[in-house]
């Protein structure tokens, strides 16, 4: 019985995280907080985000790589020199 | 803020990983490098926006190092070291991190200086013709990975088990196969229907069925999905092969073909493997609307329920004025189903 109710309570954490991860790309804005009583939610993994990795001071680029819009690879080393906003996301 | 902080030593980059949920907006997640760059090209368009994207790898790399988030937010300084973080982007939180590291702005953009974006284009061919199957709760995705083959992928495999299946008792497997809007077909319904064989040996998996042919469709052509569903049970962790054979036209009516792909499927969760959207909550697709109690067509702050569901249905105030009208759930809906909404819901997850 325990082990439903924890199974359960995990269950409705993931399902309401991958409702709001759902419902925020449908803002149609990409960048876009909930809003009319979202925030909280919202505030609350942020809060739970920032003891996980990848910790504020980590490097970031070294020894990654993906692509481009072309299809060159792209090594995010090369990203160095200036500020860099990356933002995950926006089309489902 | 990219148009605003773009010519101030900042550069931003979307990143393209694998797909979250697959159909909504009509994009179903794909199986190359090759496919993702078509959908960022689709993307933006969609966007209209010059800014740039990054094209993860397909074993999603980028996604790992930044932590895995969906919806992901950083800021990075000029030596590569992470300054911000956050799992779920927030406009106005990243507009106060810029200010404080980069400083103001003369001029703010604001949401209404920009163009109307994210607009799916339904397809033209017939769609929402087949029912949508009732699905067994708590459906996880697998891991399918295709052969190699010469033709494009025109349709995509998406297999998903529930918990009992995983954990080694008796569960059930469900098979959608999506057709790609990216290649602009559609199935040619006449030239038959869309099978689907499992090859697993004997003693290590037990399927209640292993050949399947989806429903009639009872139109000539359409696009979309095909279900199939059965019972099984894996005996050990090893892999089982899928072979799909379907024939499909272009929309253009150049060619129609017959196309048999094969799947090799890891029988274990895939934590890439994203979900189908927001099924389990009715009140959000069904009954939305159910909520307006003055009959306004507008959904108020005091007209929305407690909990839960206001924080989703929050979601659709697009222009932020706090009050959901009607448009707006049309506009939400649009995103579902070939822009014909979602008309039920089930559990599935």
């Amino acid at each position: 019985m325990k082990q439903n109710l924890i199974s359960n309570t995990i269950r409705l954490i993931l399902c309401g995280l991958l409702v709001i991860a759902t419902l925020g790309t449908f803002s149609g804005r990409c960048w876009a907080a909930p809003q009319l009583g979202g925030e909280e939610f919202v505030d609350k993994f942020n809060r739970m985000f920032e003891g996980r990795d990848p910790k504020v001071g980590a490097e970031m680029f070294s020894e990654l790589s993906a692509f481009d819009e072309k299809g060159k690879k792209l090594k995010f080393d090369k990203l160095k020199g200036k500020h860099t906003v990356i933002v995950f996301g926006c089309l489902t | 803020m990219y148009r605003d902080y773009r010519n101030k030593d900042v550069q931003f980059f979307y990143v393209y990983k694998n797909l979250a949920h697959p159909e909504v907006n009509n994009f179903v997640p794909v199986v190359s490098i090759e496919e993702r760059l078509l959908h960022i090209k689709r993307a933006k368009e969609m966007m209209k926006t010059d800014m740039n994207w990054i094209c993860d790898t397909m074993k999603n790399d980028v996604k790992d190092r930044f932590g895995g988030t969906y919806n992901g937010e950083f800021i990075i300084d000029p030596d590569g070291k992470l300054l911000k973080k956050r799992f779920w982007s927030d406009p106005v939180q990243l507009r106060k991190d810029l200010v404080e590291i980069i400083g103001p702005v003369d001029k703010v953009t604001e949401v209404a200086d920009l163009p109307t974006v994210f607009t799916p284009e339904p397809r033209k061919i017939a769609s929402n013709v087949m029912p949508r199957p009732i699905m067994p709760p708590r459906l996880m995705p697998m891991d399918a990975k295709p052969h190699k083959s010469d033709d494009p992928f025109f349709a995509k495999l998406r297999i998903e088990a529930n918990s009992e299946f995983y954990r080694g008792a008796k569960g059930k497997i469900f098979f959608t196969v999506y057709l790609d809007p990216i290649h602009k077909v559609h199935w040619n319904n006449l030239a038959g229907k869309v099978k689907l064989e499992i090859d697993a040996k004997e003693d290590e998996f037990e399927f209640s069925k292993t050949k399947f042919e989806s429903l009639d469709a009872k139109v000539d052509a359409d696009v979309d999905p095909r279900w199939m569903l059965c019972s099984a049970q894996a005996m050990n962790t090893k892999p089982f092969n899928v072979k799909l054979t379907y024939t499909i036209c272009d929309d253009a009516e150049t060619f129609c073909k017959e196309v048999v792909q094969e799947y090799v499927v890891n029988p274990a969760p895939n934590r890439n493997g994203g979900t189908r959207p927001g099924i389990f909550l009715n009140e959000m697709f069904v009954d939305v609307k159910k909520m307006d109690k003055n009959g306004d067509q507008k959904l108020t702050k005091d007209e929305l329920p407690m909990g839960e569901v206001t924080m989703y249905v929050g979601h659709l105030d697009y222009d932020g004025d706090e009050v959901i009208d009607f448009a707006e759930i049309d506009r939400f809906m649009s995103m579902f189903n070939n822009g014909k909404g979602i008309t039920e819901t089930n559990d599935g997850g």
